[in-house]
């Protein structure tokens, strides 16, 4: 088991840093930050100068050097658009994303495991076709269309809900409910075949052969079992969570770092992009290694590879 | 063995009829089975795959595929009561508790995420409400015990994969019997088995039948298994039984041309021939059965009259039914 752990977290420091080389040199194929930072009438000496501040002339691997040396002391860096430590930037925002991004995953998880367990339990009547069909649909609209929706109708004609900004719990519904969506409908789906599956084994079978209720030889013997597959395509998602939230955060004006995101794009902000993409990218791989372990909790099998 | 002739039978089966619905007609999968079954006794019922042996004992508690199946007719009498009549609730007690049943596949039988001792607890917690920790693990460790599991102690905090398979049967096995019930179904136990691990398994099921005073009902196709522990063997085909005897009497004069043909069938080891024998054709289809007997395609004794007339289970001998018009005249 220990072994388990420690080859998780050995892929997990692999793959950050694999991605922190991938983000420095995206940023630095985006063309030259220097010339942003100047007015178009500056002399080629101030444009010179510029560059000598923020060591733009050094060679690529001393800038690599300097950045992962920055990374590991906690220093990404001044943010060129807003003059303060990009880090800070990012943390003052990056709250409000995850909390979206959390609510938003428990929406979709706990929606999409149950409706799935209804179908599958259900499997060929009537409650398992409306829900075939709504999963299928989850998956064919695309989120910000849902959001709109949602907003047309909650906001604009039942006027029940905020339309935009975060203030208070009525405020989060509609945008973790679009960011939900998808993943809500990818989840019912892999759960209610993945329940079926399960509900044929021999086992499922003994555990009624033993004379147990069928609540509890759905959720103890079969879900468990259902529940890694389940798990798997969940984890992939949860990327997703984080990256829908780019588009979602600007349709309802939620004051995260998806909208931090586009704006520092656009103005070649590179220490704010490498401190965005990394730090999120790190929290998500390691969020992947929890679910490796999760697997190794519900499978005692995996605990011995 | 048998028990005595004043008690009622602790199982009765009377006319049973099982059908499956498919989208090319009905499957008569059990077709008019009746038997009985006293404590302590233990009954074989042998036949090919398809033949009903299966569905007749899913039948007895009540486990089938909801969809497709129904029980089309006839009485499960055990202890008296119609388990037929009986709700779901009454009949979930039933299960696991009077009625206990050794499955096939001990590789696939027990659930792989949960030890063995949280799975042979849920039993006694859900019949007898045993609570405490320490009475369960004793009680668990107990049965693990009469079926002969080393250090049953350690094996409680095992998981499935950690045990052979011929443990896991002994598993599946103590898991049958710790409730104490008086009848145990044991669905073709050894078939997943190596050979070795066969003999060991039936041997534990005879002990714990006879220690326990069990009315067993053992499932298979194999008839050297049914030699070694029944009391009464009945053959079934195309959903029916068609020949029921005590085991001597079986082997010694087997009546109906299906069970002389399935005898033949068993390899011999001093059998100097090297070809196999085997009966000609192909088990029927069950959802186009006629009137006749099912086996005339591939009876070397048919007539016309079997062709078009079932033959009824005449009485042949001391406990000894056969359903066959060319044995009985």
């Amino acid at each position: 088991m220990l072994a388990y752990v420690a080859s998780r977290l050995g892929q997990a420091a692999i793959t950050i840093l694999g991605i922190s080389v991938i983000v420095f040199a995206l940023a630095r194929l985006s063309g030259d930050a220097g010339a942003l930072l100047v007015p178009p009438e500056a002399t080629p000496q101030e444009r010179q100068d510029i560059r000598d501040a923020l060591g733009l002339d050094r060679p690529l691997p001393v800038q690599y050097g300097i950045f992962l040396k920055g990374v590991v002391t906690g220093d990404f860096g001044k943010s060129f658009r807003f003059g303060e430590p990009a880090l800070e930037v990012f943390a003052k925002r990056f709250p409000n994303t995850l909390q979206l991004a959390a609510v938003a995953a428990v929406v979709a998880l706990l929606g999409g495991v149950s409706v799935g367990v209804l179908g599958a339990t259900h499997a060929g009547g009537m409650p398992d076709r409306v829900i075939t069909i709504i999963a299928l649909l989850g998956q064919a609209v695309p989120s910000f269309l849902i959001a709109i929706f949602l907003m047309l109708i909650f906001s604009v004609n039942l006027g029940w809900l905020p339309t935009s900004g975060k203030h208070g719990t009525l405020t989060y519904i509609m945008p973790a409910v679009s960011l939900a969506w998808y993943s809500m409908a990818a989840l019912a789906r892999m759960t209610r075949s993945s329940m079926l599956d399960v509900m044929e084994t021999d086992y499922v079978r003994l555990a009624r052969l033993k004379g147990l209720p069928e609540s509890r030889v759905i959720w103890k013997h079969a879900f468990r079992n259902a529940l890694i597959p389940i798990l798997t395509l969940f984890s992939l998602q949860l990327i997703f969570f984080v990256s829908g939230s780019v588009i979602i955060e600007n349709i309802f004006a939620w004051p995260g770092i998806g909208q931090l995101t586009v704006q520092a794009i656009f103005s070649r902000d590179y220490p704010l992009v490498q401190t965005i993409v990394l730090v999120t990218s790190s929290f998500l791989v390691l969020l992947n290694v929890g679910v490796d372990l999760l697997y190794a909790f519900i499978d005692p099998r995996i605990r011995l590879t | 063995m048998a028990s005595e002739a004043n008690t009622s039978p602790l199982l009765e089966v009377r006319d049973l009829h099982t059908h499956f619905v498919t989208r090319s007609g009905t499957a008569r999968a059990v077709d008019g089975v009746s038997f009985t079954l006293n404590r302590g006794q233990t009954l074989g019922i042998v036949g090919e795959s398809g033949s009903g042996k299966s569905v007749t004992c899913m039948s007895i508690v009540r486990l089938l595929p909801k969809t497709a199946s129904r029980i089309a007719g006839g009485q499960v009498l055990f202890k008296g009561r119609d388990l037929l009549t009986l709700s779901e609730d009454e009949i979930r007690a039933i299960r696991g508790a009077e009625i206990s049943v050794v499955t096939q596949d001990p590789m696939t039988s027990l659930n792989p995420v949960y030890t063995i001792g949280n799975q042979m607890e849920e039993p006694l917690r859900y019949h007898q409400h045993v609570r405490s920790g320490n009475q369960l693990h004793e009680r668990v460790v107990g049965a693990l015990r009469q079926v002969g599991i080393p250090v049953p102690e350690r094996r409680v905090r095992d998981y499935p994969h950690q045990l052979s398979g011929g443990q896991r049967q002994r598993v599946v096995t103590a898991m049958a019997i710790e409730c104490h019930p008086s009848l145990l179904i044991a669905d073709e136990p050894t078939t997943a088995l190596d050979v070795t691990v066969q003999l060991q398994i039936l041997r534990v099921l005879k002990e714990v039948q006879q220690n326990l005073d069990l009315g067993m009902i053992l499932v298979t196709h194999d008839l050297s298994v049914v030699a070694r522990i029944c009391d009464d063997v009945a053959v079934m085909y195309a959903g029916r039984i068609v020949e029921h005897a005590p085991i001597t009497e079986i082997f010694d004069r087997p009546r109906h041309p299906y069970t002389q043909a399935l005898m033949l069938a068993v390899p011999k080891l001093n059998a100097s021939r090297e070809r196999l024998n085997t009966i000609p054709g192909q088990p029927p289809d069950v959802r186009r059965l006629g009137s006749g007997c099912p086996f005339v395609p591939r009876c070397p004794k048919a007539t016309e009259r079997c062709r078009e007339e079932y033959p009824p289970t005449t009485t042949v001998g001391e406990s000894h039914t056969v359903a066959c018009w060319e044995a009985t005249s």
